[in-house]
Formats: C-alpha cells, structure tokens, sequence
C-alpha cells in the first residue's frame, strides 16, 4: 500500500513520472526492476572509490613539462593556493611514464597491473570539485552535493532501475577493509529516497555480513517464530501510523534480513571460484587479499542481480594515513596504497570482459580530488589536495574504449575546459538509459536531482 | 569531535562529518541492521535480562509478564488481542525469545 508521502509524491510527479510511479506501488521501500528512460547497454555499476585522493599527475595524466620546471616557483595567474596553505616548488612525478596498449596511453609505473587495461578505460582528464576539503569534496563525488544529507549516487540508480534480484539489497557497499571512508555511511545514504535504497554494507572477508544468523543458543523454530510475530506487531504497528516511511522501511529491512540469511553464503563465499582467478585477484597474497576479496566479491553480486556495488579503496583520513591522501611522503604514500589498488582492480576489469559482463556492466573510478603539482611545502616530498583538474575513469558498456577526453594544463594543475561532477553523473545515468533531468523526487518544494540544476551528458565518450 | 580524527565508530552511527554544515543527520535503517538488532549477543544478552525481570516482578504469571514489558518498552497497556496472541507466543517459546521480539519491533525502536 502506497504511504501518504509517496501518494504525493506520485501526485506531483504528474505524467512525467510515468517511468517511475511503479515505484509508488511498491510502498516505496521494495525496490522491484523499473524500466528506464531509454534503451541502454549499461545494466549495472561497479563505482570504485579512491578516498585521500589519488593523484592524477602520478598516474594516468602524464606531464613531461613538470621534469622542465621541476623546482621552479609558480608565480602570477599560475600561483597555486594549496589547502594546508604550504607552497612548495614544481614537482616532477617520481614515476616514470611509458605508453602502452593500442591507444598509446602514458601511465605511470605506479600501476603496471591497470596500464595493461588502458585500451579498455576512458579517461576524463578535465574533472573538477567544489571543494578542496576531503568531506564536502567526497559528498559531491558521492552525492553530487557538497552539503551531507543527499541521496548517493548508487541510491539514485537503485530508485532508477530498482532491483534484479529481491534476495539481495539493490545496493551493496564494499568499505576498505582499512576502515570506512571519511564521512562514512553518508557516503551511500538515501537521502530523502526511501529507505530501501540505501547502500548496504557488508563486511571483509571474514565476515562478509554481521550477525547473519542467531546465536547458537537460538533454534530455528525459535527464530522463525521470531519473525512471525515480530512482522505481525510491525503490521498492526504501521497500520496505526500510517505515512511513515521509515516504519514501512523496517519491516522490508527485516524481511529482506531474513531472505539474506539464505541467499548472502552463496554470494560471499569463494570456495567455487578456480585456483586462478584467486590469483589473478592477488587472494595469495596478504597485501592485496582484503580488497582483492572485495573485487570478487564486487564481481559476484553483479552477477548475481544487484544494480549497483560502490567499492572503495581507502579508509578515514588521520593518522596513520589509510588511503590516498599523500601530504608528507607522496612516494611512500602512493606506493602503498597502489600496491593494494592495482593488481586486484585490474584483475576485476579483465575478469568482467573476459565473462563477457563488461556488454552490460558499468564501471567508474573516482577520487574526491586530485594532487598539485607542486610540492607540499619548500624541499618536502608530498602534494596537496588539487580540486581544480583530475581524472576520473569509466570503462564498460557504451563508451569509447582506450579514450581520453579533456585535458589539465601543462603542469597538470587546472582543467582546460572543466568537467564537472555534475556532468561525469548525469553520463553515468545517460549510460544506465536514465535522463539525469527525468531522474527526479519531489522533496521540499522541488523535484530534486543527482545533478541540482546542472548537468551536460559528456556525449564525446560514448561509444 | 577533530576534522580528520579516528572517529570509525562515531561513522558507523551515521555521526555526520565535523567540516560540512549537517542540518539534518542521516539516518540508516538497512538489513544489515535489522539483523545485527535480532541476532547479536548483545541484544540477547538484553532480551534475557529483561526476561530474568519480567519473571522477578511478576513469577509465574506470563499474563502479567506481558503487561509489564508492554508497560516497560511501549508506555502502554496491551490490546485484549495483543494479549492473548503473546499469551499464546510466550507459551509455546522462551519468555527471553519474547523479550527479543519486543526489543526488534518497530514500536520500541522507532520513536517518530
């Protein structure tokens, strides 16, 4: 039954919400398969996450001029603020960059493993972010707002196009076995969408999910009994308080709980997949097991239905550092952390176009800003926070493969012409058959959007 | 609260980042939670207290057990209907099995 708020909502959407009413008609909390706006190859998203931000300059946005200026001040229209308020000299990448694949990308030897797939990504060198903070910047690679409380990205898909299989969340949450990433689960929050499409979390390896089942000293016939009657009071609870999402929203938690229990050992254990694919994933090693696991883990819930997995590779920000946010030593920093992205990233991008899911899969990687080029404080050896250029990437269904598009500066510092976040989100959504304009919900007076009132779908990428 | 201090468990209870104007905090309500709330020890641990003391306040009188714990969890006394279906709960499961269903339902844990 419909709640009052949805009634409303469907009321205010008029026809144009035509696509999405079905969604009214499943109390708002169930997230049943929803057609899109228009034919599309992309089904489903993988977002890969690099909390800290990783830097482009280091890794796929090659500037051979840093080597020319290397140590030299940046001064007039080119002096570069940095967020710590340190300003140190041009600093050359302590990479070497080499071409590969067909397209003849330059990439870094920091990733060896990710310069094999070039030919497969395209790469949006022109990105820009409202903020140079971690938090409001990591809301608007998350939400597209710099303010907290908005719905995510994978919270927008999963009420686009709802779910392909009801044993399992539409959206799934792989946090870095390291620890959650700054601002945590505001990073995959409904918002003002109901409930049911919020991220769902679950955890490492050793215990993909918390609390899965009982404690042994409850039965099964004490547990079933448990939701019987615990559905029943919720019931009768709801029906005297009519309106409320949120009750709506448990009850559906809890019976999507108990379908979990059934159908989540499947999905997260490993134990059918082959001696080789472990491999390939870097599971033999201890280094890259944890996010390793994640990226298969990433790879079986896609196949298995569920519209959208965010991964993420980096944890909070503080001390000691979990994740890209490179200030003091960006050479120790970026190598640690790489060492950990690489291998397993890559394995799950050759793993998804070898299965043939790439026809259909979507798959975005994206930090909340990029690094300067120049050195964090005179003499020292780390890079600041650069919101004004840095690269995102795509690969998958619809897009130009082994492409580039857009460009920062010579010293890799400012985008020439800037993408904004707004546009990456409303190509993400034109790939999935979702019109960023359509994609809306009526919430304090205005029928909001991932992408505010901004937005051009980035058409020279795709395919 | 620092901007950028260790705040892993303050995060997991959707505390909102110190370096955004948060006027609003977020709110999970996920299945990963209904099922932490049902079956993590601790949460037993506290459906058997409060059933060691339904059975102190009340011995042997599940009818009476049944109206306390509606008086302690919901600040009400249960419907004549309400009563006899836990009547007819309790008498067939553990008085601690009980306890846990209040402790999961809707009415005690979401206050609107």
């Amino acid at each position: 039954m419909p709640t009052r708020r949805e009634i409303l909502w469907e009321f205010g959407q008029g026809l144009t919400g035509i696509a999405l009413a079905q969604l009214a008609a499943t109390t708002g909390a169930e997230a049943a398969t929803r057609s899109p706006h228009f034919a599309s190859k992309a089904k489903r998203v993988i977002l890969i996450s690099l909390p800290g931000g990783i830097s482009a300059i280091d890794t796929f946005d090659y500037k051979p001029d840093l080597e020319k200026h290397h140590g030299k001040e940046t001064r007039g229209a080119n002096t570069i603020t940095p967020f710590f308020g340190k300003r140190g000299t041009v600093m050359k990448s302590p990479w070497r960059f080499q071409q590969y694949g067909q397209s003849g990308k330059w990439v870094s030897d920091l990733l060896p493993n990710l310069a094999q797939r070039v030919d497969d990504l395209t790469f949006i060198h022109s990105m820009v972010s409202r903020s140079n903070a971690h938090g409001p910047a990591i809301f608007q690679m998350s939400t597209g707002f710099v303010f907290q409380g908005f719905p995510s990205t994978g919270s927008w898909i999963s009420y686009g196009l709802g779910s392909e299989n009801e044993n399992l969340p539409s959206f799934v949450v792989l946090p870095d076995p390291r620890g959650v990433p700054p601002c945590g689960a505001a990073n995959w929050g409904n918002g003002f969408l109901p409930a049911a499409h919020q991220g769902v979390v679950l955890g490492g390896e050793s215990q993909p999910i918390a609390d899965l089942n009982p404690p042994r000293s409850v039965s099964p016939v004490e547990q079933s009994a448990t939701y019987d009657l615990l559905s029943e009071m919720n019931e009768e609870h709801l029906k005297a308080n009519t309106g409320d999402d949120a009750l709506a929203a448990r009850i559906k938690a809890y019976s999507l709980a108990a379908r979990m229990q059934v159908s989540a050992p499947e999905v997260t254990s490993i134990t059918s997949e082959s001696e080789s694919t472990k491999t390939a994933y870097g599971l033999d090693d201890p280094v890259t097991r944890p996010y390793g696991y994640n990226c298969l883990l990433a790879r079986r819930l896609i196949e298995r239905g569920v519209r959208c997995v965010q991964l993420f590779n980096g944890g909070h920000f503080g001390a000691p550092r979990v994740n890209w946010d490179g200030h003091e030593d960006l050479m120790a920093n970026h190598t640690k952390n790489a060492r950990i992205l690489d291998k397993p990233t890559a394995a799950l991008l050759a793993d998804l176009k070898q299965r043939g899911l790439m026809s259909d899969t979507l798959v975005a990687i994206t930090t909340e800003f990029g690094r300067l080029p120049i050195s964090e404080g005179l003499g020292e050896g780390g890079r600041d926070h650069n919101p004004e250029g840095f690269t995102w990437i795509l690969a998958g269904a619809g897009l130009k493969p082994g492409f580039s598009f857009g460009a920062t500066d010579e010293l890799g510092y400012k985008a020439v012409q800037p993408t904004t976040i707004y546009d990456f989100h409303a190509t993400i959504l034109h790939l999935l058959g979702l019109d960023h304009t359509r994609l809306t919900y009526y919430h304090n007076g205005l029928n909001r959007r991932l992408t505010d009132v901004h937005g051009h779908v980035l058409r020279e990428i795709l395919s | 609260v620092v901007r950028g201090g260790d705040r892993i468990m303050l995060d997991s209870f959707d505390c909102p980042d110190p370096s955004v104007a948060t006027p609003q905090r977020s709110i999970s309500n996920t299945p990963v939670q209904a099922l932490t709330l049902l079956n993590n020890p601790f949460v037993l641990r506290q459906a058997e207290l409060l059933a060691q003391r339904l059975e102190r306040e009340s011995p042997d009188n599940r009818d009476e057990q049944i109206r306390r714990a509606y008086a302690l969890l919901f600040q009400r006394a249960p419907s004549p209907q309400e009563l006899s279906r836990d009547r007819r709960f309790v008498d067939a499961q553990p008085l601690l099995i009980y306890c846990r269903v209040l402790l999961n339902s809707n009415e005690f844990v979401y206050v609107p």
